[in-house]
C-alpha cells in the first residue's frame, strides 16, 4: 500500500523529538538544524504544527528543479532527490512549500526526506500518534488545521463579544 | 570533544567591558560534577566571594546545561540558572524547561557565564560562533512575551530561543524569574533580578550545531526504550492529561492543602481547582518541553467572565495552589489571569501568592492597616484586587513596593510580630507542601540549599503509600514507618537518598517528572545511560554517582556556610512546628524537626552542632580546595 507521513496538528506537542530521531538516523548525532521536518512553534498562541515531506497535491521541488534531479513516484506522489544529479543550485529549498528541503552549508549537499526508505523514523518516534506513516487515503486532510481554525474562531468570537460590551 | 555530550567550551561574556571570553571546559570537572547544578556550584564558589551583594556588578549570572541536554534522552531539555540569590542571599539556583538549553549546545557552548554589568539596557545574542551585545533599550519596559517576540523579529529568525526578563526583573523585584517560551518560568530565588541589576533584558541563542555522544548507536538505541517506559507508564499517562493538577485533589484529600496562607490544609472551594473541573472547560491544547514525551503543558483560555479573553499556558498546581487556595481563591480563571501576569511581568509565582498571602494576613490582624496599603482593604478571595495587587509589585508601585522586596524583607520592615505571618524559610516562601501531614518535607524545607524547596528532595514515595518502591530504595526493614507521612523516623534516610538522586538528576539535566514522580528512572538508569553517553566508566557504578551527589550538596552548604548559614537557619516557620493542623486527615499534627535533622545531618556527615561539613566529610568528597576561597 502506498503510505505516507500523515499528520494529526490537534495531537502535536511540539517535543521535537521527531526531529532528534531523525537526525539520530540519518546523520548520526542529535542536530535538530539538519532535520528532514520541522515543528513549527507558535509559543504565544499555544499551537504546533509539524511540517513533513508530503502529501503536495502539486511538487513545486519536481517542477523547478532544472536537472530534472528530483522526480516523483506516480503512486505515492513522494518526491526523491538523486543526488548525484543535483547541481546545489537551492532552487528547490526556495520552492518547498513545507520548508523541508534545506541545504547542508558544512556538506554542501541538499538534504530532503526520504521516508527512511519505507521505515521513517520520525512516525516511530512521536509520543502522541500526531505523525504516522500509513495509507495516503486515511489522511484527515479537512482535519488538519482544525486546532487552528477552531481556536481563532474562539478568540474572534470574544473579542466582538468584549468589544460589543463596551 | 572532553568527552561524549559535552560541547568542551564555556562562553564568557563580560558586560562591563564589552569582551566575549571562550574557555574550555576543565576536563577534571567532568569526573566530579557531571555537569548542570555540579558546574555551577563548582564555578560560582570559586568566582563569587563570600558577601557579595547579589545585585551587585561582582555577582555572576551562569545559565548551565548538562552532557545529555540536547539529545534524545526523555525529558532532557532543561536549563538551569544559577547565581547568588536575590532573594535570599545564599545559593540561588533555578531550573527550566523549554529549549533553550539545548540550543546552547547546538550553539556550541555547555555553558553560559554573564558577568560585570552593561552600561545601558542590552541583550545578549549568541548564533553559534557570532556573539554580540545588542541595544534594548527600546525594550526596556516591555513584557517578557512582547520581548520575545521582538528580539525573534529583529534576527528574523523565529527559531532564535529567548530567555527574558520582564519589568519585574527591571525593577529588582526580588522574586523575579526568567521567562524562557513565553510561560516556562526560572521562578525561584530571584534570578530576573541579577539579570535586571546587570542592565541585562533577554539572552536570545541560536545554534545550527549538534550534540555527539560516546556511543551514537547504544545510546539512541537505550533512548527510544527509555521513551517507550515513559509512554507506557500509567501514571506518565495520567500527567499527559492533566498536568500537576491531579495533585490538586489529591492534596485536598490527604489535607495538605495549602490554604489562607498555609494556615490550614483543606480548602473548600478545591474542586474548581481539579484538573476533573479545568480540563474540559478551560484546556484547548497540551504542550511539551523539549524531547518530552509526556506532555504536563496546557494552554488554556478563558471564555466568560471578569478575565475572558486569557490565553496563557499553565499554571502549574503550585499556581492553582498560590493563587487559589493560598489566597480562598476558588476560581481557576483568576489563577490563569495571575498566572499571566506573573508571566509577562516575570515574577515567580510561588513567593509572589505567598508574599500577597502574607500581607492579607497582617492585614486581617490589624498590623499593617489602610493608611500602609493607600486605602486598599486586604482580604482573601478578592481576584480583582490579587491582581491589582500583583501589578502594582512588578512596578513597585506604593504598597506593592514593599511587598516586592518578599514576605521576609517585608515582614521585617513592618515589625510589630508580622513575621509570625512570613512562611518562608531562609527567606524563601515556602511552596505547596506542608510538613505537618508529610514530614520529610519539613525535613527537606527546613535542609534545602535555597530556601523553602520543593524541588531538591520532595519525597513523593512514602506520601503515597509505595511500599515495594520504598522496600527496595530504604530496605524492607524500614517499612512501615518510612512511608508514614506522620512519623520523623527514617525520614532523613528518604530525604537524603531522594536528595542525592535528583541531585544527579540536575546535574544532567533532565526533569523532574519521570525521575522524582512518577518514579521511572532512577540511579541504575542513569549509571547505564551516562557511560554510553560520555564515554566515563566512572559513571557506570551508582556508588559512584552518590559520591558525586553527596559532593554537590555538601559544596552548596559550604556556600551557604560562607555566607553565615548553620543549624539554626535550618528551620520552618512556627506555622509548621507550633500550630497544629486544625481540620482534616492530619489534625492536630504538628512537625518535630530537632530528630529528623540530627539524622539528616549524620547521613551526610555534618556537624550535629553547628549543621557544617565535618572536616573529615570535606576530606572524603575531596573538598579541600573550597578552604582556599573561604
Amino acid at each position: 500500500m502506498p503510505s505516507h507521513l500523515v499528520v494529526d496538528f490537534t495531537k502535536c506537542t511540539g517535543c521535537r523529538i521527531c526531529e532528534l530521531a531523525c537526525t539520530a538516523k540519518n546523520e548520526g548525532r542529535f542536530q535538530p538544524s539538519l532535520a528532514r521536518l520541522k515543528i513549527v512553534k507558535y509559543d504565544d498562541l499555544g499551537i504546533d504544527v509539524p511540517n513533513v515531506c508530503g502529501p503536495c497535491e502539486t511538487a513545486p521541488c519536481v517542477d523547478i528543479c532544472p536537472v530534472y534531479a528530483i522526480r516523483r513516484d506516480p503512486i505515492t506522489k513522494m518526491t526523491f532527490l538523486d543526488e548525484d544529479k543535483c547541481i546545489l543550485c537551492k532552487s528547490c529549498v526556495g520552492a518547498c512549500v513545507n520548508g523541508v528541503i534545506l541545504l547542508d552549508t558544512v556538506k554542501m549537499r541538499i538534504i530532503k526526506c526520504d521516508h527512511c526508505g519505507g521505515d521513517p523514523e520520525c512516525a516511530k518516534a512521536c509520543p502522541t500518534g500526531a505523525i504516522t506513516y500509513s495509507d495516503v487515503a486515511v489522511a484527515p486532510s479537512i482535519d488538519r488545521h482544525s486546532k487552528i481554525s477552531s481556536y481563532l474562531r474562539e478568540i474572534e468570537r470574544t473579542a466582538q463579544e468584549s468589544s460589543g460590551a463596551e | 570533544m572532553v568527552a561524549g555530550g559535552y560541547k568542551g567550551k564555556i562562553l564568557r561574556v563580560n558586560l562591563t567591558d564589552n569582551e566575549f571570553k571562550v574557555n574550555p571546559l576543565p576536563k577534571e570537572w567532568i569526573k566530579d560534577y557531571i555537569g548542570g547544578d555540579g558546574f555551577g556550584v563548582k564555578l560560582l564558589f570559586e568566582e563569587v566571594h563570600p558577601s557579595t551583594d547579589p545585585l551587585s556588578e561582582q555577582n555572576k549570572l551562569i545559565v548551565g546545561t548538562g552532557p545529555i541536554t540536547g539529545t534524545m534522552w526523555p525529558m532532557s531539555g532543561r536549563t538551569v540558572f544559577i547565581s547568588k540569590a536575590p532573594l535570599t542571599g545564599i545559593w540561588g539556583e533555578s531550573h527550566v524547561g523549554g529549549f533553550l538549553g539545548p540550543e546552547l549546545k547546538y550553539a556550541g557552548y555547555d555553558m553560559l557565564v554573564v558577568e560585570g554589568k552593561a552600561e545601558r539596557p542590552v541583550y545578549i545574542h549568541i548564533e553559534d560562533d557570532y556573539i554580540e551585545l545588542c541595544n534594548a533599550s527600546d525594550q526596556w519596559g516591555t513584557t517578557t512575551d512582547l520581548t520575545t517576540i521582538n528580539i525573534k523579529k529583529n534576527h528574523h529568525d523565529p527559531d532564535t530561543q529567548v530567555a527574558a526578563i520582564g519589568p519585574a526583573g527591571e525593577r529588582l523585584v526580588r522574586f523575579a524569574s526568567v521567562m524562557v517560551n513565553h510561560a516556562r518560568a526560572a521562578g525561584r530565588t530571584g534570578m530576573g533580578a541579577v539579570l535586571g541589576s546587570k542592565n541585562v533584558k533577554a539572552i536570545a541563542i541560536r545554534g545550527h550545531g549538534g550534540v555527539d555522544v560516546y556511543d551514537h548507536e547504544a545510546f539512541f538505541d537505550l533512548a527510544k526504550k527509555a521513551h517507550t517506559r515513559v509512554r507506557m507508564n500509567p501514571q506518565a499517562k495520567e500527567m499527559g492529561k492533566w498536568g500537576t493538577w491531579v495533585l490538586t485533589a489529591v492534596k485536598q484529600e490527604i489535607g495538605e492543602l495549602p490554604t489562607y496562607n498555609h494556615r490550614t490544609g483543606v480548602f473548600s472551594g478545591y474542586e474548581k481547582l481539579t484538573g476533573d473541573y479545568i480540563r474540559p472547560r478551560f484546556t484547548i491544547s497540551d504542550r511539551a518541553c523539549f524531547g518530552c514525551s509526556l506532555g504536563c503543558k496546557k494552554v488554556n483560555y478563558v471564555r466568560t467572565g471578569p478575565f475572558a479573553g486569557t490565553l496563557e499556558e499553565g499554571p502549574e498546581y503550585e499556581g492553582l495552589m498560590a493563587f487559589g487556595s493560598s489566597l480562598g481563591i476558588d476560581d481557576y480563571a483568576t489563577a490563569l489571569k495571575a498566572n499571566q501576569i506573573c508571566n509577562r511581568y516575570g515574577m515567580d509565582i510561588i513567593s509572589a501568592g505567598a508574599t500577597i498571602g502574607f500581607a492579607i494576613e497582617a492585614f486581617e490582624n490589624g498590623l499593617i492597616t489602610e493608611k500602609d496599603t493607600k486605602g486598599l482593604k486586604l482580604e482573601w478571595g478578592n481576584s480583582e484586587q490579587i491582581i491589582h495587587l500583583l501589578e502594582m509589585i512588578a512596578e513597585r508601585e506604593e504598597f506593592g513596593d514593599l511587598l516586592a522586596e518578599g514576605s521576609k524583607r517585608a515582614s521585617k520592615s513592618i515589625g510589630k510580630g508580622s513575621e509570625k505571618y512570613a512562611i518562608h524559610v531562609k527567606g524563601m516562601e515556602v511552596s505547596g507542601q506542608d510538613g505537618r501531614t508529610h514530614r520529610s518535607i519539613g525535613l527537606g524545607h527546613a535542609t534545602a540549599a535555597r530556601g523553602a524547596d520543593h524541588l531538591r528532595s520532595l519525597v513523593v514515595v512514602d506520601q503515597l503509600g509505595y511500599e515495594d518502591v520504598a522496600a527496595k530504595r530504604w530496605g524492607a526493614d524500614k517499612l512501615p514507618e518510612i512511608i508514614d507521612p506522620y512519623t520523623e523516623k527514617y525520614k532523613a534516610t528518604a530525604v537524603f537518598e531522594s536528595e542525592n538522586s535528583y541531585c544527579i538528576r540536575d546535574t544532567l539535566i533532565v526533569c523532574w517528572y519521570s525521575v522524582s514522580w512518577p518514579p521511572i528512572f532512577w540511579m541504575e538508569d542513569f549509571a547505564e545511560m551516562l557511560p554510553l553517553a560520555t564515554g566515563e566508566k566512572h559513571f557506570g557504578k551508582v556508588e559512584n554517582l552518590i559520591e558525586i551527589a553527596e559532593r554537590q550538596v555538601t559544596l552548596k552548604r559550604l556556600f551557604n556556610a560562607r555566607e553565615g548559614i548553620t543549624r539554626k537557619d535550618d528551620t520552618l516557620p512556627d506555622r509548621f512546628t507550633k500550630d497544629p493542623m486544625p481540620e482534616g486527615p492530619g489534625k492536630g499534627q504538628t512537625v518535630n524537626l530537632d530528630p529528623m535533622l540530627d539524622d539528616y545531618y549524620k547521613l551526610r556527615g555534618w556537624d550535629l552542632e553547628t549543621g557544617l561539613p565535618t572536616e573529615k566529610t570535606i576530606k572524603r568528597l575531596s573538598l579541600e580546595w573550597t578552604k582556599a576561597h573561604s
